[in-house]
C-alpha cells in the first residue's frame, strides 16, 4: 500500500484500505440515511397537501374578504325629467386615535382649520375615545380605531384636510343624497336613511327600482387584511339604479308650496294642505302640508284650556320627527283625517242624482231656517232659501235640501256609492302612514248618519281621498263620471295605467254636477273680487267649498270655534285639466269673527291663485273671456302701445 | 463526460437561482409593485448568487489533496500522532474565538432573545456559528487525518477530538440550538470515518444529551416550542402560530401548487417565510413537483459527492467531504423536518435556498471543496473496488 499526498501518512494496523472503506461506509450509511429522510419528507408533503388531517383544515379557509361597490342610486325626477334628489359619492373624515400624530392638540388644531371647525367640537369626540383606548389597552381589549368626524364635506374642506395631510386622519367615502326635492316636496319625495336606503316618502315606495343592486367583490387578502387580487368570477359589477320619474311636477309643486303658505298666513291658520292632481291621468302633481309654529298662541295638543289663558286649541298632532326633517314627518294629506263638510256633497248629490232619487231642476222647499228631519232632527241651512231646485240645493250648499234628498236614498246605496267615490278606504298609493279614512259600518249606518253624510259631517276623509274624488266631475270626455287610479309616476312611465278607471257616475250626471259647481265657484270669486283680493280670473273654474268643526282625538263633540276651512276646485270648465284641494286648518280666531274662516273665503282664494298659476304654467288658454271681449282687450293694449312715447335706447349710436 | 463534480456544480447552481426565485417570491408584498426579470437580477439574492458562484468556483479549483496533505501539517516532531497538534490548537482556538465574538459588547447583538449576529463596523453583519460550522469540519478532518485511523481507535485520542467538537457545539447551542446539533452530528461523523469507534462516542453521548436537555429547559422559548411541537393546535395563535401557518402553506399546495408567484402566505401570514421557511413557500407555490425537484437536487449533490468521497484517498479531503456531505444533508434533513412540523421550530436555514448571504458562500464553497476533490481523485480505474484503492496521486512523487 503507498503513501500518497493526502493520504495517510502512518501505515495503521489493518491499512489505509481498512481505514478508507470504514470511512466510505460511514459516508454511505450517512448518506442513505439522509436521503431516507430527504424521501421521507416528499412523502409528508404529500400528505399535507393530498390529506391534511381535520385540525389543519379548519385552518385552510381561503384568505377571502368581501367588498361591496355602492350601486348607485337612480335619480327621482319630476315629470318633466327636473331633478328631485340624485346621488353622489362624497367623503366625509374620520380619525384613527391610535395613529393619530402626537401631540394630538396640534393635529386636532390643524384639522379644525381645515375643516373650519371649533377645536373643542373636535376634542370632544377624539379625547374621550383615546382615553378608552387607554383603559383598553391596559385590559387587552381591542383599540377603538374609528371615530367619525364628520357628514360628507364639500370640496373645499376635501381640499383643505388633504392639504394639512394629518397621520392618522382619513376619508372615507359616503353616499348623499340632494336636489330640490330635499325641501320641494319633502313629505312626498321622503328621504334616505343613513345606509342610503329609501326612508320615507318616494324614496321608500320606489326603494326596489332606484337602488339597483350592489357591486360584490371578493378579494385575497393579505394578514392585514389589504386586497392582493381578484380570483376569477368573483367580481359582479354593480348595477346602477333605475331613475323613476314621479308624477309631481316641480313647478306646480313651488306654486302649490307658495300658495298653501300665503293662505296659511291670511287666514292665521294654524296649517294647511293642498293636493294638485291631473285628473285624466290620476297623477299627483303636487302636495303640500305645512304647519306653523303656534307655540305660546295656542293650548298645547293633549291639554285643555286654563280659565283666563289662551282658549285656541291646537288642532294638529305634534310630529316630532318634523322637526328633524321635513321629510321625515308625516304627510298629513295622507296621514290626517278631517270631516269635510259641505265638500263631501257633491258625492252624495251626484249618487241621488245618479239614483233618480231626485231631478236636478226639482224643486226642493227649504223654507225657513230650520227644518226638522223625519226622526226629528233640526237641520239649519246658512243662506235660507223658502225653495230650490235640486241643482240648486248644490250650488247654495242647501243642508236642508241635501237632508230631504238623502231620505230617498237606501242607506247602502249611498254608502256603497261613496265607497266607488274612493273614500273609506285606501287611494293605493301605499304610502307609508296613509289611512283609509272612515265611513260608518253598514251595522251603524243609520238615519242621523244619513243625514250627517248628505252634509259632510260623520265621514272623515284625507285631502288625496277629495283630490281623486272629485276626478270623477273633472275628467273630460266619455271618462267623466269615472274615478282615476291616484298614480305616483309620471303617466308616460308606466304605459297603460292612465287609462285606468273605475266608473262611478253616469257622465252626463258628473257634467250637470260641474256646471251646479260652476255658480259655486262664481259665488266664490264675486267674494273674492268684493274684498279686493290679488286674485286674477281668467280661467272658468268649479268647485265646492267646505267648513267643518274641528273634532280633537280622545275627546267627545267639537271644539267652539275652531274650524276646518276647505275648498276643492278643478278647472277650466270645459275641460278640467287640474284638481286642487285645499284645507285649512283653524283658521285664526279674527278671522272667525268675520266669518272668513268658512272654506270660500279661506280655502277658495287659494285653489283659485294655484289654478290660475299652473293653468298658465301648462299653458291652457284662459277661457274666463268671450272671444269678443278678448279682442277688445287686445285692440285696448295695440292702442296703448301706440300712444306711448318710444323711449331712446341709452346704449344706442 | 458529465462528472460528479459537474453534477454538484449544476445541482448547486440549480438551487440558488430557484433560491433567488422563490426568495424574491417570497418578498413580495403589498405595495411592493411586481417582480420582474431586472428587479430580480438587480436583487441582494442575486448578488449573493453571484458570489456564492464565485466561492464555489474558486473552492473548486484549489489544490486540496496538497492544501490537507497530513504530512505538511507541521515540522517532524509534530508529526506521528501527537495529542496536540499546534495548528490545529490554533485553528480550534480560533473557531471558538470566533464563536465568542457574538458576547463582545459593540459586536455582538441580542435579536430575538440571543445573541448570533457580529456586526461589522460598515453596517455588515455575520454569523460566527456559520463560519464554525464548516470549521469544525476542517479541523476534524485534519485532527483524524494526522492521528491517522488506527489511532483515532484510542479514547484518548477521540477525546480532544470529542472536545473540541463540544465546546464548539455548546458555545453555539447556548444561542443557535439547531446548529449546534447540527455541528455536533456531523462531527460524530467526521470522527467515525476518522476511525472512531462509535461505542466510545456513546459513552460521551449522555452528557451530551444532558446539555442539549439542559439547554431547552433553561430556556422559556425553546420549552415553548417544544410544547408547540407536540400540539401546535393548543395555542394555535401564539406559540402554535408559525408552525400552523407552515403546515397551512404546504397543504394550500393541493398537488399541484398554486403557482409561482400565488402564493398567500407569504403576505404576512407566514413569518421567516423567505429564510428558514422558505421551502413551505415552494411547496404552496410549485406543490409536490417543486419539492421533489428541490428533494432531487439535494439527492443529486449529496451521492454526486458520495462518489467523490469514496474514491478519495483516506485522509483529510476524504473526511472533510464527508463532513461537508453530513453537515449538507442534516441541515437540509433538519431544515424541511421544521417546516413540515415532524421537528420543534428552529432557526436553521435550507442550505442554498433561505436567503442569507454568508450561508450560500460558505456552502457553496464547501461543495465547491468536493468539486475541487472531484478533480483532484478522478475516476479512471476500471472498477468500483480498485477507485478507493488505487487512486493516480496514491503513486505519484511527494
Amino acid at each position: 500500500m503507498s503513501d500518497a499526498p493526502g493520504s495517510q501518512p502512518v501505515t495503521p494496523k489493518g491499512g489505509a484500505g481498512s481505514a478508507s472503506r470504514r470511512a466510505n461506509w460511514t459516508a454511505t450509511i450517512a448518506t442513505a440515511v439522509i436521503s431516507l429522510l430527504l424521501v421521507g419528507m416528499i412523502g409528508r408533503v404529500a400528505q399535507l397537501q393530498l390529506r391534511p388531517d381535520e385540525r389543519l383544515k379548519k385552518f385552510l379557509q381561503p384568505r377571502m374578504s368581501k367588498a361591496s361597490e355602492i350601486a348607485p342610486r337612480g335619480d327621482l325626477l319630476d315629470r318633466r325629467g327636473r331633478v328631485l334628489l340624485a346621488s353622489r359619492l362624497g367623503e366625509r373624515v374620520f380619525v384613527d386615535p391610535t395613529r393619530l400624530a402626537q401631540p394630538y392638540d396640534q393635529s386636532l388644531l390643524k384639522l379644525s382649520r381645515a375643516l373650519g371647525v371649533e377645536r373643542a367640537s373636535l376634542a370632544e369626540k377624539i379625547y374621550p375615545a383615546i382615553a378608552k383606548n387607554d383603559q383598553r389597552a391596559a385590559a387587552g381589549e381591542p383599540l377603538i380605531r374609528y371615530v367619525k368626524i364628520t357628514e360628507v364635506l364639500d370640496d373645499y374642506q376635501i381640499e383643505a384636510v388633504r392639504a394639512v395631510s394629518i397621520p392618522g386622519v382619513y376619508f372615507e367615502k359616503r353616499p348623499v343624497r340632494e336636489g330640490p326635492g330635499a325641501d320641494l316636496a319633502a313629505a312626498l319625495v321622503g328621504r334616505v336613511d343613513v345606509d342610503h336606503l329609501g326612508q320615507f316618502g318616494a324614496e321608500r315606495k320606489f326603494e326596489a327600482p332606484l337602488k339597483g343592486r350592489d357591486g360584490a367583490l371578493k378579494y385575497v387578502r393579505d394578514s392585514r387584511g389589504r386586497p392582493l387580487w381578484l380570483e376569477s368570477g368573483s367580481y359582479a359589477a354593480p348595477s346602477p339604479g333605475h331613475d323613476v320619474y314621479l308624477s309631481i311636477d316641480a313647478r306646480i309643486q313651488e306654486i302649490a308650496e307658495q300658495e298653501i303658505e300665503r293662505g296659511v298666513d291670511e287666514a292665521d291658520a294654524q296649517g294647511g294642505r293642498i293636493v294638485v292632481v291631473d285628473p285624466a291621468t290620476g297623477e299627483l302633481l303636487a302636495m303640500a302640508d305645512i304647519v306653523r309654529d303656534l307655540t305660546g298662541k295656542v293650548v298645547p295638543w293633549g291639554k285643555r284650556p286654563q280659565p283666563g289663558g289662551v282658549t285656541r286649541r291646537a288642532v294638529i298632532k305634534p310630529d316630532p320627527n318634523r322637526l328633524i326633517a321635513a321629510a321625515a314627518g308625516r304627510n298629513r294629506n295622507f296621514s290626517d283625517l278631517y270631516e269635510p263638510g259641505s265638500t263631501f256633497k257633491p258625492f252624495v248629490w251626484s249618487l241621488i242624482t245618479d239614483g233618480g232619487y231626485a231631478k236636478p231642476d226639482e224643486t226642493f222647499h227649504t223654507g225657513g231656517k230650520t227644518w226638522i228631519t223625519s226622526y226629528g232632527r233640526p237641520i239649519r241651512d246658512v243662506v235660507p232659501k223658502d225653495s230650490q231646485t235640486w241643482r240648486e240645493v248644490l250650488s247654495n250648499s242647501s243642508n236642508i235640501g241635501m237632508s230631504q234628498a238623502s231620505e230617498r236614498i237606501p242607506f247602502m246605496t249611498l254608502r256603497n256609492g261613496l265607497l266607488n267615490f274612493g273614500f273609506g278606504q285606501p287611494t293605493g298609493l301605499g304610502m307609508s302612514g296613509e289611512r283609509p279614512g272612515y265611513l260608518t259600518p253598514p251595522a251603524k249606518w243609520s238615519k242621523y248618519t244619513q243625514t250627517s253624510v248628505s252634509f259632510g259631517q260623520e265621514v272623515l276623509v284625507t285631502s288625496v281621498q277629495v283630490a281623486r274624488g272629485f276626478s270623477v266631475f273633472a275628467r273630460q270626455g266619455e271618462l267623466a263620471g269615472t274615478l282615476p287610479t291616484l298614480r305616483l309616476t309620471a303617466a308616460d312611465a308606466e304605459p297603460g295605467r292612465g287609462a285606468e278607471f273605475r266608473r262611478v257616475i253616469p257622465y252626463d250626471v258628473a257634467v250637470v254636477a260641474r256646471l251646479a259647481m260652476l255658480k259655486v265657484m262664481e259665488a266664490s270669486d264675486r267674494r273674492m273680487q268684493q274684498k279686493k283680493m290679488d286674485v286674477t280670473f281668467n280661467y272658468k273654474l268649479f268647485g265646492k267649498s267646505g267648513t267643518a268643526q274641528v273634532a280633537i282625538e280622545g275627546e267627545r263633540g267639537y271644539v267652539p270655534d275652531q274650524y276646518t276651512a276647505n275648498f276643492v276646485a278643478a278647472g277650466p270648465l270645459h275641460s278640467p285639466r287640474l284638481v286642487v284641494v285645499t284645507v285649512i286648518d283653524d283658521p285664526g280666531p279674527e278671522q272667525v269673527r268675520r266669518l272668513d274662516h268658512r272654506g270660500s273665503a279661506a280655502a277658495a282664494p287659494v285653489c283659485r291663485r294655484v289654478l290660475e298659476r299652473a293653468l298658465e304654467y301648462l299653458g291652457v288658454q284662459p277661457d274666463m273671456k268671450t272671444a269678443q271681449e278678448l279682442a277688445e282687450e287686445k285692440s285696448r293694449l295695440r292702442q296703448a302701445e301706440a300712444a306711448a312715447p318710444v323711449e331712446a335706447d341709452p346704449h344706442s349710436d | 463526460m458529465l462528472r460528479a463534480g459537474h453534477v454538484i456544480g449544476l445541482a448547486a447552481f440549480a438551487l440558488l437561482c430557484l433560491g433567488v426565485v422563490m426568495v424574491q417570491s417570497a418578498l413580495m408584498s403589498v405595495g411592493a409593485g411586481a417582480v420582474t426579470v431586472d428587479r430580480i437580477l438587480l436583487s441582494k439574492s442575486a448578488a449573493f448568487l453571484a458570489a456564492a458562484a464565485i466561492a464555489m468556483v474558486v473552492a473548486s479549483r484549489l489544490p486540496v489533496a496538497s492544501i490537507l496533505d497530513a504530512r505538511r501539517m507541521g515540522p517532524p516532531r509534530w508529526r506521528l500522532g501527537s495529542p496536540v497538534h499546534p495548528l490545529l490548537l490554533l485553528a480550534s482556538g480560533a473557531l471558538l474565538g470566533l464563536l465568542l465574538l457574538v458576547y463582545v459588547p459593540g459586536l455582538g447583538r441580542e435579536v430575538n432573545g440571543s445573541r448570533r449576529w457580529v456586526h461589522l463596523p460598515g453596517g455588515q453583519q455575520f454569523q460566527p456559528s456559520e463560519v464554525a460550522k464548516w470549521g469544525v469540519l476542517l479541523v476534524l478532518a485534519g485532527y483524524c487525518a494526522w492521528q491517522g485511523a488506527e489511532r483515532m481507535r484510542s479514547f484518548w485520542r477521540l477525546l480532544p477530538g470529542l472536545g473540541l467538537a463540544g465546546a464548539l457545539a455548546a458555545l453555539v447551542i447556548k444561542e443557535d440550538l439547531g446548529t449546534g446539533a447540527l455541528m455536533l452530528a456531523a462531527s460524530a461523523i467526521i470522527l467515525a470515518a476518522g476511525g472512531g469507534r462509535i461505542w466510545q462516542m456513546l459513552i460521551l453521548a449522555p452528557p451530551a444529551v444532558a446539555g442539549i436537555v439542559y439547554a431547552i429547559l433553561s430556556s422559556p422559548y425553546r420549552k415553548e416550542r417544544i410544547l408547540a411541537f407536540l400540539d401546535p393546535y393548543q395555542n394555535p395563535e401564539t406559540t402554535g402560530y408559525h408552525m400552523i401557518q407552515s403546515m397551512v402553506a404546504i397543504a394550500h399546495g393541493e398537488g399541484w401548487g398554486r403557482g409561482l408567484g400565488f402564493g398567500l402566505q407569504k403576505f404576512g401570514y407566514l413569518p421567516e417565510d423567505e429564510t428558514d421557511f422558505l421551502f413551505a413557500i415552494i411547496c404552496e407555490e410549485l406543490g409536490i413537483a417543486g419539492a421533489s425537484v428541490v428533494v432531487a437536487l439535494y439527492l443529486a449533490i449529496l451521492w454526486a459527492g458520495l462518489a467523490i468521497v469514496r474514491r478519495a484517498p483516506h485522509g483529510a479531503p476524504k473526511l472533510l467531504g464527508i463532513g461537508v456531505l453530513a453537515t449538507f444533508g442534516l441541515q437540509a434533513v433538519i431544515n424541511l423536518a421544521v417546516v413540515t412540523c415532524l421537528a420543534p421550530t428552529k432557526g436553521i436555514a435550507l442550505p442554498l435556498l433561505s436567503s442569507g448571504g454568508t450561508g450560500w458562500v460558505l456552502t457553496a464553497a464547501s461543495l465547491g471543496v468536493l468539486m475541487a476533490m472531484d478533480r483532484a481523485y478522478p475516476d479512471t480505474a476500471p472498477s468500483r473496488g480498485l477507485a478507493a484503492t488505487s487512486p493516480p496521486l496514491a503513486t505519484a512523487p511527494s
